[in-house]
């Protein structure tokens, strides 16, 4: 028994099919370090093969919202907060690009998440004031 | 000499020799070592090889006793007696040199970390291996009578009963402890490893019989075959499942494993035909089968072993290292019902012919059933085939033990696991020497300093608090406090177990293996409490252990063992000594209290239910809670609260049963890192700082946050493996860790992890039973994830490189 145990654990069987090339590694540290301003069509290969990684989101999210693509920008920053509903930084980001298109309250909304995550921030504080302002309130 | 006596001194000498073997495999590991020898866990054993050369001239004594006989030539005059007669006396020759020499030269005190003595190991098995050579040619066979031997059908009978009798049992057993019989998947699983590899042993003794038949003694050689098989049996059992966990290389361990078992199978074997139990011409039968097969006491000794096993797997759950001990049991109990099924059935032989075919069959389907699992369902989306089986079939003790050692994992990178393993057992090795980055800085007081509480409950669950688990209705006061303090939602421990955590929490950054020479230097909670002249009270006796002999300090439950340390206690005693003091000094409390420990919950006494929780732990909690709110409530009516630091959180989760796993020994699943982390500020020290709730937290941040809140100083490096402050001024915010990557090592067991993305993506690799794990710990729970190339090799690469980097921090020579 014991015998032809020990010789079938031994077998060199391969029961799960593992990659041995690295080339979608790359999207596993695409997020790593924060983007350079060419990595946008790299980002968004990458979330593709990482759908998981909210940071690729978020990095996609600030790169488009530098190039004035705003509503990506804030699909972008939709999608990280579904896979990381805590990070208030992203709150914020998506508050901003939200305040800047005129929807004042799902802004305050998110600032107001932001500022249960991060009580007290003065930076959020002030964004909030900015929102509330916008909105006339 | 009679023959009980004789029997009696032979067991004792074979002990002492045994216990020999252990120490010097204990000093063949740097872990083993370090973790067992040099802290005296089992002083015993330390007591033992102080005093080796005494129990060995015992030993010596009481062996040469029971070969009197035999060295006289009493057994007869057949040249294999005379052999057995000169072997006897070159015995008592060689040993009695062997024990003379250790008077003057004490061997086993001389053995250190990774020693490699093999003098010990194998060499204290050669006495006993002689011991049972002369036994057995001293002892010669009777002629063979093939009835009496065990027929193939009997054996596959017997084979077949015992799988089922494991399988009822087991499912016996979680009916009446869990009122669960588990999945049906999990249950028809168990079922058929145990078949699995009983068709299987039945097989491979119908080939072993086939051929003995044609042989001149078919009884003696199929007695032979049969200590052999106990022997391979031992050995797979002692590589595979005990000397992985206590960080063996596997070179080492086939040197251990390999003569011991061959040891044990062989003196048992001795002992038998010593004490005159063994008959020759019962062949196999008379190796294994343990009653005189008559229904009754071979009924009587199934339930016996069955009742025994459960109890003994039940207290065993308890233990660290518990795994090892289960699978041993497993392994006795079913060995146990084997033999006793076995005499059953040869009592009752029909004498009909074995169903070869049907055998041939059976085997050929186990076989391909072990080695085809990938792709078969098992339950677990996501998870590798192979591990599901394993973790389906946890509850039941022998089919575990049959998946730990038949059912082929996925391959891994064994390149990755050896580096790791060998840092890993090197970092066991080495004292830590601190760097001069982390040496004792100038601390400088805050105008004002509140009262500081800290209250660490060893393995509290965050799911287990309404903090942050709705469905909790048993933690109402926490739930009240928490809703006037900040929750950290994404709060973890970088060591499961409460040897690395404790002094981690205390020193602010995650530690080393082998930090006791060196956290001295750089504890800095202990740093503030002196510096700050706190009035400073404990209850912790592992926080005790690593004090500076000088720091003064108030117990707050002396004399109370460390494992029965009880928060209401602690709080109580800490009550009286606020209401008592005259002291102007605020209060620095820290509490570790052990109510919640998998000691002292797997054990039921009577809990009401806990729909969809571990009734003995959410009953403890709820006492818990009340008394935590009724020091909360003191705090206020004494005007302390609104001047106070109160931290509430766990040097590490527990697993309660999830997978079958219980405790937290070598996990580093999220059960076990993912912990509360609650804190409460004075309201005027709140108001002028920030934080970041969604952020990933250590508790290794307690010991920084404190030195930003209590003292003009900041840390001098923040990045990991060192704790950061939690709080900052409320125009600053706080150095993201969306890009930070963290270190996890389990304090009891060779498992080693690493934490990415804000804490959303787990993976650890458990050295010892070669298993990894990946997980997303997304904000609905975490999900196991089967691991895949890409990520896999990313975090393999992130797990070297913290580990690096740790021992780059601490390792200066």
């Amino acid at each position: 028994m014991i015998v032809l145990g020990s010789i079938l654990t031994m077998l060199p069987v391969r029961l799960h099919d593992v990659a041995q090339d690295g080339s979608l590694d790359r999207c596993f540290t695409a997020a790593d370090r924060p983007p350079a301003p060419g990595d946008l069509e790299r980002l968004t290969q990458c979330r593709t093969v990482n759908p998981d990684d909210p940071q690729l989101a978020i990095d996609a999210g600030d790169l488009l919202s530098a190039a004035g693509r705003a509503a990506d920008a804030e699909a972008a920053y939709r999608a990280a907060l579904a896979l990381s509903p805590d990070n208030a930084a992203v709150r914020v980001k998506l508050a901003t690009v939200l305040r800047n298109r005129g929807a004042d309250d799902e802004a305050r909304a998110q600032a107001e998440a932001a500022r249960r995550l991060q009580p007290n921030s003065q930076a959020v504080e002030q964004l909030l004031d900015a929102v509330t302002r916008h909105d006339g309130r | 000499m009679k023959s009980k006596a004789r029997l009696f001194a032979r067991l004792a000498s074979l002990a002492i020799f045994l216990v020999t073997w252990i120490y010097g495999v204990t000093t063949y590991s740097a872990f083993a070592f370090d973790m067992f020898v040099k802290p005296r866990l089992f002083e015993p054993l330390n007591a033992f090889a102080d005093w080796q050369h005494a129990w060995f001239t015992l030993a010596y004594a009481l062996s040469v006793s029971t070969l009197v006989g035999v060295m006289r030539g009493r057994g007869g005059t057949s040249p294999r007696q005379r052999v057995a007669q000169l072997l006897a006396i070159a015995y008592a020759v060689a040993i009695g040199a062997v024990a003379i020499w250790l008077i003057g030269h004490p061997y086993l005190p001389s053995l250190t970390t990774g020693s490699h003595p093999l003098a010990a190991v194998p060499g204290a098995l050669l006495p006993a291996i002689w011991l049972a050579v002369i036994d057995h040619l001293a002892n010669p066979a009777t002629p063979a009578s093939p009835s009496r031997r065990a027929n193939a059908r009997d054996v596959f009978i017997a084979s077949l009963g015992t799988a089922a009798v494991l399988s009822f049992a087991a499912l016996a057993v979680r009916a009446i402890t869990t009122h669960q019989i588990g999945g049906v998947i999990a249950v028809t699983w168990a079922a058929a490893l145990n078949v699995s590899v009983f068709a299987i042993a039945a097989f491979a003794f119908w080939c072993v019989t086939a051929f003995a038949s044609a042989r001149r003694n078919p009884a003696a050689w199929e007695y032979a075959a049969g200590v052999l098989f106990l022997a391979v049996a031992i050995e797979e059992l002692v590589r595979q499942i005990i000397l992985p966990p206590i960080g063996f290389a596997s070179a080492d361990r086939i040197l251990i494993a390999v003569p011991f078992g061959l040891a044990a199978s062989t003196v048992l074997s001795g002992l038998l035909v010593m004490s005159g139990k063994r008959r020759p011409d019962q062949g196999i039968a008379g190796l294994l089968a343990i009653t005189d097969g008559r229904a009754v006491r071979a009924g009587a000794t199934i339930v016996t072993t069955l009742i025994a096993a459960a109890a003994a797997l039940y207290v065993a759950a308890g233990i660290d290292w518990a795994s090892i001990l289960q699978q041993c049991l497993a392994f006795m109990e079913g060995l146990l019902v084997f033999g006793a099924l076995l005499a059953f059935r040869r009592r009752h032989s029909s004498g009909a012919p074995a169903p070869v075919l049907t055998m041939a069959g059976l085997s050929v389907g186990a076989i391909v059933l072990l080695q085809g699992l990938a792709h078969l369902p098992a339950g677990r989306a996501g998870v590798p085939p192979q591990a599901a089986v394993e973790d389906a079939t946890r509850s039941d003790g022998f089919a575990h033990l049959v998946s730990a050692i038949f059912v082929a994992q996925p391959p891994l990178d064994v390149g990755f696991y050896s580096r790791m393993s060998k840092l890993d057992l090197e970092t066991w090795m080495r004292s830590p020497a601190p760097p001069p980055s982390l040496a004792r800085q100038p601390i400088a007081a805050a105008p004002s300093l509140p009262n500081v509480f800290v209250f660490v409950f060893d393995s509290l669950r965050r799911d287990y608090l309404s903090t942050y688990n709705p469905a909790v209705t048993f933690t109402p006061a926490i739930g009240a406090w928490s809703r006037e303090s900040h929750v950290f939602e994404n709060a973890f421990t970088p060591h499961g177990g409460t040897l690395l955590a404790a002094p981690a929490i205390w020193a602010g950054r995650t530690m080393p293996r082998g930090w006791a020479g060196a956290i001295r230097k750089f504890d800095l909670m202990e740093d503030l409490i002196t510096s700050l002249k706190f009035d400073f009270l404990l209850n912790d006796s592992p926080t005790e252990e690593f004090l500076r002999p000088q720091t003064k300090v108030t117990a707050l439950d002396p004399f109370v063992p460390r494992v029965q340390t009880d928060l209401c206690q602690n709080l109580s005693a800490l009550e009286t000594h606020l209401r008592a003091r005259r002291d102007s000094r605020p209060v620095f409390a820290f509490s570790q209290p052990m109510n919640l420990h998998i000691l002292n919950t797997l054990v039921s006494s009577g809990e009401p239910d806990y729909p969809g929780f571990y009734a003995p732990y959410a009953a403890r909690l709820e006492r818990m809670d009340q008394c935590f709110g009724h020091f909360i409530d003191y705090l206020k009516t004494s005007g302390l609260y609104d001047n106070s630091i109160i931290v509430l959180s766990s040097d590490h989760g527990d697993m309660l049963g999830e997978d079958g796993r219980w405790g937290h020994q070598a996990f580093l699943l999220p059960e076990v890192v993912r912990v509360p982390l609650i804190v409460r500020l004075p309201p005027a020290m709140a108001a002028t700082r920030t934080t970041d709730l969604g952020r990933v937290a250590l508790v290794t941040d307690l010991a920084p946050t404190l030195l930003t809140l209590l003292t003009t100083s900041g840390a001098a490096d923040d990045s990991p493996p060192n704790g950061a402050t939690l709080y900052v001024p409320r125009d600053q915010s706080l150095r993201p860790r969306d890009r930070d990557s963290f270190l996890l090592i389990a304090s009891y067991g060779p498992t080693l992890g690493v934490l990415r993305r804000n804490g959303r993506e787990l993976y650890a690799v458990d050295l010892a039973r070669v298993r990894e794990y990946d997980f997303n710990i997304e904000p609905w729970g975490p999900r196991e994830l089967a691991p895949a190339a890409g990520r896999r090799r990313v975090a393999q690469a992130e797990l070297s490189a913290r580990v690096d980097e740790l021992r780059r921090l601490y390792d200066r020579r």
